[in-house]
């Protein structure tokens, strides 16, 4: 556990055409959507609310500092439906390559695209 | 022979039940589902993410109306803000017709004399009655309005007024004020297709009537889940953790 949670995060950043962002309750305005980044670490938290789940997850770099990322995918009700998400389809402990646009303002966060739970992707659950 | 006139009361009762509930329902399409929007930000399927919201041509604004349309900042679609003011992120209901542009489902059930509506996104719902009455007269200005419906063939013309002209038409910020009527003709164009075409009447709004449209499609399988638009306020935990700034 620990080596795999010592993988370093990768922050690949990378001109990539559109991918389905979710957009329920409020807009991508707060997102840099030319771009992705896909960062890989241990999940602390998951919340399967609305208006969109919530992922939180601990990012090693190569000094061995720890940052918390978290990201927003679709809303859950089209996840259960188009993907058979549900509350407990994270945890606590998973290890996680993330993809997603990143914020605008250079904090930690993006709006998902893409989520590899421990070596698997998850299914998408559309845009909303 | 107490048996045999329970058997006489039944046959009566089922004899006397029989024509209206036929007259009601047979020759009429049932429009009863489960409906997914298709598209969801403005009632023009030509332009779903609203890049032409300020057509005039299309959208023909009085001066009044024009001023709301530059006031209102959607956190959507093709022209939003990150400081939108967009009604529903305060979580006031999105109104009618503004419910069918959620990106969450609606499950229409129908019956002889009234058609309910009821959506998925802030659980709110929509009578239309189907029983012949008329509008009340001096109405409450309220954010669905007051909805009766006639069937013209497989048509279901639907009649609304009395709105408090407090939400927006779409998720791109179009205006409308309390003198707005919507004049929606509904019909299954297939098993699996739902049209809703309407026309929009508003005089303190727009010099003419205009018309949009709307479009769902029959998901069989899926259950109407909740949506409870002040469980969004778990974002604002999420803006302050991670610093962005979203939309108020």
């Amino acid at each position: 556990m620990k080596s795999t949670w010592s993988v370093a995060a990768a922050v690949v950043v990378m001109a990539v055409a559109a991918v389905g962002i979710g957009e329920a309750h409020h807009g991508t305005a707060a997102y840099d959507t030319t771009t992705n980044v896909t960062v890989s670490g241990i999940v602390t938290e998951f919340r399967f609310v609305n208006p969109h789940v919530l992922v939180y997850w601990d990012v090693k770099d190569e000094s061995g500092e720890v940052k918390r990322w978290s990201g927003e995918r679709s809303g859950p009700n089209s996840m259960a439906r188009n993907a058979g998400w549900n509350r407990n389809t994270i945890k606590p402990g998973d290890e996680v390559t993330i993809t997603g646009r990143p914020a605008k303002n250079g904090t930690p966060t993006m709006a998902i695209s893409k989520i590899v739970l421990n070596g698997k992707e998850l299914t998408s659950g559309g845009d909303n | 022979m107490g048996n045999r006139l329970l058997s006489i009361l039944a046959v009566i009762a089922v004899a006397m039940a029989w024509p209206a509930h036929a007259m009601g329902q047979a020759a009429r399409p049932d429009l009863s589902g489960l409906w997914s929007p298709v598209g969801t930000y403005s009632f023009d399927p030509s332009d779903p993410r609203g890049a032409n919201a300020a057509d005039l041509t299309k959208y023909p604004m009085t001066p009044w109306g024009l001023e709301k349309f530059k006031a209102n900042k959607p956190a959507h679609g093709e022209n939003q803000n990150t400081e939108s003011n967009d009604p529903t992120n305060k979580c006031f209901p999105p109104g009618a017709p503004r419910s069918y542009v959620t990106p969450y489902p609606m499950e229409v059930i129908q019956t002889p004399t009234r058609l309910a509506m009821l959506f998925e996104y802030d659980v709110v719902y929509r009578i239309v009655y189907l029983d012949g009455r008329q509008h009340p007269e001096d109405m409450e200005p309220t954010w669905m309005g007051h909805s009766i419906g006639r069937w013209e063939g497989d048509t279901l013309v639907i009649h609304t007024t009395g709105f408090n002209g407090k939400s927006w038409l779409d998720r791109v910020g179009h205006p409308y004020s309390e003198e707005l009527q919507l004049t929606e003709r509904i019909r299954r164009v297939d098993k699996e297709t739902l049209q809703v075409d309407i026309t929009f009447h508003d005089p303190k709004t727009y010099t003419r009537d205009w018309t949009g449209q709307k479009i769902f499609r029959l998901r069989p399988t899926w259950e109407l889940k909740e949506y409870v638009c002040e469980d969004n306020y778990t974002f604002d935990e999420f803006r302050s953790e991670s610093g962005v700034k979203f939309v108020n």
